[in-house]
């Protein structure tokens, strides 16, 4: 502690699972959001991860409220959100657009895009597994082309309501930060637009990790079209997220309001590491870097030419730091906004504790929760190329 | 405390339970003040705003408070309240706050803090009211509140305030 802190600010009210949960949404949107290239803008390249995206979007979807859930003082009343919401309320709104962007969106687009093969796999199938894709298909097994055409068009048009909906539902979760007055850290109408560019940025960088790590353990090989296009897509990505965190950055600097001098302490001090090295150096200046020159975003053979096995490698490396950056984002803004008193005569400490509810331990099982989740999903339905079912016989 | 070279101090030493050292402090001393902090009861309250649940409330005669058997320990109350004045409670799991002690407002007393004061330096009263004590008070003193550019609308007055006071 330094300084005068508010009593109330001593122990700090959100913590590690609170830094999740931003986290966590942004991997849904950024998922979404590639997976929407492949389906609405036609980006021919990275279709080997539009199912992968779709299912890590449902995995990452699945897990993002659960900390929020653990973290409640009275997790059994957390249904009152729904049944009696303030609807002045940035949060209690939250729990509506989540439960549209994963009942409307993203269930409904991964099963009509899936239709087609639960239906096959109940007809190959014996035994319970047959009556569970049975049950998968929801009793609709018309598989033919006038069907098919239908679940196709269905699939386009959920997508084309999907965009502005991942578009929304990270964009709310910065607007619930955002949206505090009461702390100058928050308080910025560019939050939940820095918000949704980062959540584009961990999106795809995740599923590039995924695809990467996974095609490598399935011992096939890496669709390096596909993997030049998503590092491609990273750097632009990460182009715009940067400028939108500088321009904040600069804005907030210009503007020197009463706070500028509590919020340089914290910076050069508090936050040093986990801002200045991991979100900035660590995070996105060191992957600008190698993605720039090794991806094709600013010469289409890649500023130099790098062999294909190191080019995977770097790819992996820089989604990695990425994530690393994100997460020390998401850190810098849930964390950071209370380790200064609303004083703004002091600072205090956070210290992460290992075992407990709100502890490392458990923010590290929210982590690989959805991973498990994921490689389940994985299994019932494969999302690789080379899975595809052939056409069934003419009856 | 507001040293001669400008610089603010301050401190509350174990809340105040056990008083007020005198601060040894070279270069001497411009200004010294007391400023008790306790919950606005904003008629624009950002905690209410936010409550998800609607848990927090204003009452009809103005004051704001927590419903315990409906609050879901979220916390975003405490974080959107500008003035620290709202902290969580270890044992229930709920928001609580200053309730202007409103279990002895109904029944007609005032505030224990108002009650107690030896120097009565704490007045209590409708606000908007035309001839009470706090009325001619509001009248006849420079009247402040904290934080006005945020626009919640307090309604715990300061009389005189310090503009170092944040």
């Amino acid at each position: 502690m330094q300084g005068y802190i508010y009593p109330n600010e001593f122990e700090l009210r959100w913590s590690l699972l609170i830094v999740l949960y931003p986290y966590l949404t942004g991997l849904v949107a950024g998922a979404f959001i590639l997976a929407s290239l492949a389906r609405v803008f036609n980006v021919k390249e990275v279709e080997p991860t539009y199912r992968l995206a779709l299912l890590t979007a449902l995995a990452f979807l699945i897990v993002a409220p659960l900390p929020l859930l653990a973290h409640l003082g009275h997790p059994e009343r957390s249904y009152e959100i729904f049944l009696t919401p303030n609807r002045k309320s940035a949060m209690a709104m939250f729990g509506f657009v989540y439960a549209w962007y994963l009942m409307v969106v993203l269930l409904l687009e991964i099963w009509f895009d899936y239709r087609r093969d639960f239906v096959l796999r109940a007809r190959e199938a014996t035994g319970p597994r047959k009556w569970f894709y049975y049950a998968l298909t929801l009793g609709s097994t018309d598989i033919s082309d006038r069907a098919l055409g239908f679940d196709d068009k269905a699939g386009r048009w959920i997508t084309i309501i999907g965009i502005p909906s991942a578009f929304l539902l990270h964009g709310y979760v910065g607007f619930i930060f955002g949206s505090v007055k009461a702390n100058p850290w928050w308080s910025s109408v560019l939050m939940p637009v820095v918000f949704l560019f980062s959540a584009i940025v961990s999106g795809i960088a995740l599923v590039l990790i995924i695809y990467i790590v996974a095609t490598l353990f399935r011992g096939k090989k890496v669709d390096m079209g596909c993997a030049d296009k998503l590092a491609t897509f990273l750097f632009y990505a990460m182009v715009v997220d940067f400028s939108l965190e500088m321009l904040d950055f600069i804005h907030r600097l210009y503007e020197s309001e009463e706070s500028i001098e509590i919020l340089s302490q914290l910076i050069e001090g508090r936050l040093f590491v986990s801002l200045i090295v991991l979100q900035v150096v660590l995070g996105t200046l060191v992957p600008l870097i190698w993605l720039g020159v090794v991806s094709p975003a600013l010469s289409w053979r890649g500023t130099r030419k790098v062999p294909a096995e190191v080019r995977r490698l770097i790819y992996l490396g820089c989604a990695l730091l990425v994530q690393v950056g994100i997460f020390s984002i998401r850190w810098n803004v849930v964390i950071g906004e209370q380790l200064f008193s609303k004083s703004l005569r002091g600072l205090t400490v956070y210290k992460a504790e290992l075992l407990g509810v709100e502890g490392l331990l458990m923010a590290g099982a929210f982590v690989i929760l959805p991973f498990i989740i994921l490689w389940l999903l994985v299994k019932i339905m494969p999302p690789w190329v080379e899975n595809e079912l052939p056409a069934p016989p003419e009856a | 405390m507001i040293r001669s070279d400008g610089e603010v101090v301050v401190d509350s030493p174990n809340g105040g339970i056990e008083g007020f050292p005198p601060i040894a402090e070279e270069g001497g001393t411009l200004r010294t003040f007391f400023v008790p902090k306790l919950c606005n009861h904003c008629e624009e309250a950002p905690c209410v705003q936010v409550c998800p649940v609607g848990a927090t409330f204003i009452t009809d005669d103005g004051a704001v408070l927590v419903d315990e058997e409906y609050c879901i320990g979220c916390g975003y109350c405490v974080q959107a309240c500008p003035y620290g004045a709202r902290w969580f409670d270890p044992e229930k799991h709920v928001a609580r706050k200053c309730t202007f002690c409103y279990h002895r407002l109904a029944k007609g007393k005032v505030p224990a803090c108002v009650e107690v004061c030896p120097t009565s330096a704490r007045l209590f009263g409708e606000v908007g009211h035309r001839a009470n004590p706090l009325a001619r008070f509001l009248r006849f003193n420079e009247i402040q509140v904290l934080k006005p550019h945020l626009n919640t609308k307090p309604k715990v007055f300061y009389a005189n305030l310090d503009g170092e006071v944040r």
